[in-house]
């Protein structure tokens, strides 16, 4: 504990936890289909997608609510993919708290010591030890329902690591919180979860939420995990169509390519930098546009003329959309003092370099 | 609710409960004081009686037993109903329901026949204690009790039921992940968040219990002198109207009272915490 930020650990040892080709069906659903991620020690990394993508289905399915139709799931080498969940040692954070409407505070938090036979004495010093972490000291005497929602998800935390857990998982522990505790929440949940070095699987279908709290976020759509990657690497390098949007907001392109270029509807061509397959699509920033006076003369590798269809000013930055041949783009410039202005109507150029194309699959 | 346009929206319903309810029960209470002069003689007479202090407590004993029988069936049948698929459940309801809907003579006689001296349950119950003699099963309170509990058995299950189903599977998830065995998640989770259906099964079992006079008449071969019983004798062989109408309005208060303390009970134990989550 004297780094503040210890990196999460090399996994010399291997990963702690393994998820193999992992299926889950509910009748014809697969709500789960052959979803495979493994996750170093001391780790966060976060299931993001769209509600039903069986992001709910996963954690299930790690903590033993359910069982898998198929596929393995290995916890610091042992497969757990059988046992039932009182044997797994998996700290488990539910949507709704789900805390113990019939015990207070402290019982709730001190439930998993009195299972594992903790002696009175030792146990009152872990739950003091475990409610001061999450700052509810002194709230041990009280009733779930005299909590607030945010001090509700604070007890949560503290029932589920409490018993030191060998990894934590969390279902949207955030989505009933507002805005505002939301986001302190995040933060607080990320240090506590950094000073723990716990291992960590969350789930939120946020993507904010998801960029700032986790080290590696695997995005899942329709049961199948899409792309798994550094946040910063997801959204500058999205591989398929379906990222890409889901992450941030895109522009894409379509049509046939031809080297390193591809051509649009209206006979654009667009660059990009790829090596690979022929792309399916193409995909630029908003912000990674430029926009400049018809006439003026930006540099880039792509450049579009266009007017300007309307403009949202958001405070920090100007949201435009341009009409450019057959296409809609969207550009978003930052408010700098030497921003220039546009109004609807105005011819614009849009510029950008190849290097932010990104070719999707 | 306590808008005069909630009065109104309700008045029927008040007229209905006035008509039906109210008017006959303050008529009981002035039978109960006497036909002809007011006097409080019907209630001396009661309590004067030596016998009905004893049926009384028969009457309270027997209900007691039955509602305890009651929840010992009724708790595993409304636990495998909250927790089967919709199917099963509908077909397991049928099975529980379908005493209730049998005529209360066929029911009776039904149990006659297999509690009869000699009969397979009187003789497996001498094996079950030990002896070799059969065990008297009928005409005494045993055989009261287990057609009793037959028939309330609904009464119990589905508040049971209805405790169970309306919990919520992730509280069951999470003790388990927190280390709870199986048995120790009931013990500590699904069995303390039930109680209000307990209660609620209990006191429904009981108050009905109260006024059985049928079932103790026949099973009990006249034997089993229960306080419903001793009103009906009193109205149609004695024609002693004031003491049957006292006799009524003390067990209408031991229901009462019961409910108010159900009330109370109930009160401290509904999950406020769920509320407050959601
Ligand atoms: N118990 C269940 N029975 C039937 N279908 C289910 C069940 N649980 C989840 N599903 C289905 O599986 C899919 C994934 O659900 P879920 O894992 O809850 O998604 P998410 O958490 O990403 O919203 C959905 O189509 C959902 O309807
Ligand atoms: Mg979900």
């Amino acid at each position: 504990m004297t780094s503040p930020n210890p990196p999460p650990v090399a996994s010399a040892v291997g990963p702690v936890l393994a998820v193999r080709n992992l299926v889950k069906r509910f009748g014809k659903v697969a709500a789960v289909d052959d979803v495979s991620f493994s996750v170093a020690g001391g780790t966060f990394l976060t299931l993001l997608g769209p509600s039903g993508s069986g992001k709910t289905t996963v954690l299930r399915l790690l903590g033993g609510f359910e069982t898998p139709d198929a596929g393995s799931i290995a916890l610091g080498g042992a497969d757990i993919g059988r046992l039932p969940p009182y044997k797994r040692d998996i700290g488990v954070v539910f949507q709704r708290y789900a805390l113990f409407p019939h015990m207070n505070v402290a019982e709730n938090v001190g439930f998993s010591l009195r299972q594992r036979g903790v002696a009175t004495g030792e146990r009152a010093r872990r739950i003091t030890e475990a409610l001061e972490m999450v700052g509810l000291e002194g709230l041990g005497g009280r009733a779930p329902s005299q909590l607030s929602g945010g001090q509700q998800q604070r007890v949560a935390l503290a029932r589920a690591l409490v018993f030191k857990p060998r990894i934590l998982v969390m279902d949207e522990p955030l989505a009933a919180l507002d805005k505002h505790l939301r986001e302190r929440l995040q933060d607080e949940i990320r240090a506590l979860q950094r000073r723990l070095g716990i291992t960590t699987v969350y789930v939120t279908h946020d993507q904010a939420e998801a960029f700032v709290m986790s080290d590696i976020v695997a995005v899942m759509n329709a049961g199948k995990i899409e792309q798994i990657a550094a946040p910063r690497a997801l959204y500058e390098a999205p591989r398929t169509e379906f990222v890409a949007r889901f992450v941030g907001d895109s522009n894409i392109f379509r049509g046939p390519v031809n080297e390193s270029r591809m051509r649009l509807a209206d006979g654009v061509l667009i660059a990009f930098a790829g090596n690979g397959a022929p792309p399916t699509a193409l995909m630029v920033r908003p912000e990674k546009i430029r926009i400049g006076k018809a006439g003026h003369q930006n540099a880039g590798d792509n450049l579009l003329q266009g007017w300007l269809i309307d403009m949202r000013f958001l405070g920090d930055a100007c949201l435009y959309r341009v009409r450019a041949g057959a296409q809609e783009i969207v550009v978003r410039d930052l408010n700098r003092t030497d921003s220039a202005h546009f109004a609807a109507g105005d011819e614009v150029i849009l510029t950008w370099p190849a290097a932010d194309t990104v070719p999707l699959s | 609710m306590s808008t005069p346009r909630g009065l109104g929206l309700l008045a029927p319903a008040l007229l209905l409960v006035c008509v039906l309810f109210i008017v006959p029960l303050v008529r009981l209470a002035g039978l109960s004081l006497g036909e002809t002069t007011l006097s409080l003689h019907a209630y001396a007479e009661l309590f004067g009686a030596w016998s009905y202090g004893g049926i009384l407590l028969r009457t309270l004993r027997i209900s007691a037993a039955v509602v305890v029988g009651c929840l010992l069936l009724g708790y595993p049948i409304g636990y495998v109903l909250a927790f089967s698929t919709p199917r099963r459940r509908a077909l397991l309801s049928l099975l529980v329901l379908l005493p209730f809907w049998t005529s209360v003579l066929v029911r009776n006689f039904a149990w006659i026949y297999l509690l009869r001296d000699g009969g397979v349950a009187s003789s497996f119950a001498g094996t079950l204690v030990g002896s070799d003699q059969p065990v008297q099963l009928l005409y005494n309170e045993i055989g009261v009790m287990i057609g009793m509990i037959n028939t309330l058995l609904p009464f119990s299950v589905f508040p049971v039921f209805v405790a169970l189903a309306a919990q919520e599977r992730t509280l069951r998830e999470a003790a388990a992940s927190l280390g709870a065995s199986p048995a120790r998640v009931f013990w500590t989770v699904t069995l303390p968040l039930s109680r209000a259906g307990i209660y609620a099964g209990a006191l429904l079992a009981f108050a009905t219990a109260l006024g059985f006079f049928i079932t103790p008449a026949l099973l009990g071969g006249g034997r089993v002198l229960m306080a419903a019983t001793f009103i009906t004798q009193q109205v149609e062989e004695f024609l002693n109207w004031p003491l049957a109408a006292a006799a009524s309005l003390i067990l209408l208060a031991a229901v009462m009272i019961l409910v108010a303390l159900y009330r109370r009970i109930a009160a401290f134990n509904l999950p406020g915490g769920e509320h407050a989550a959601g």
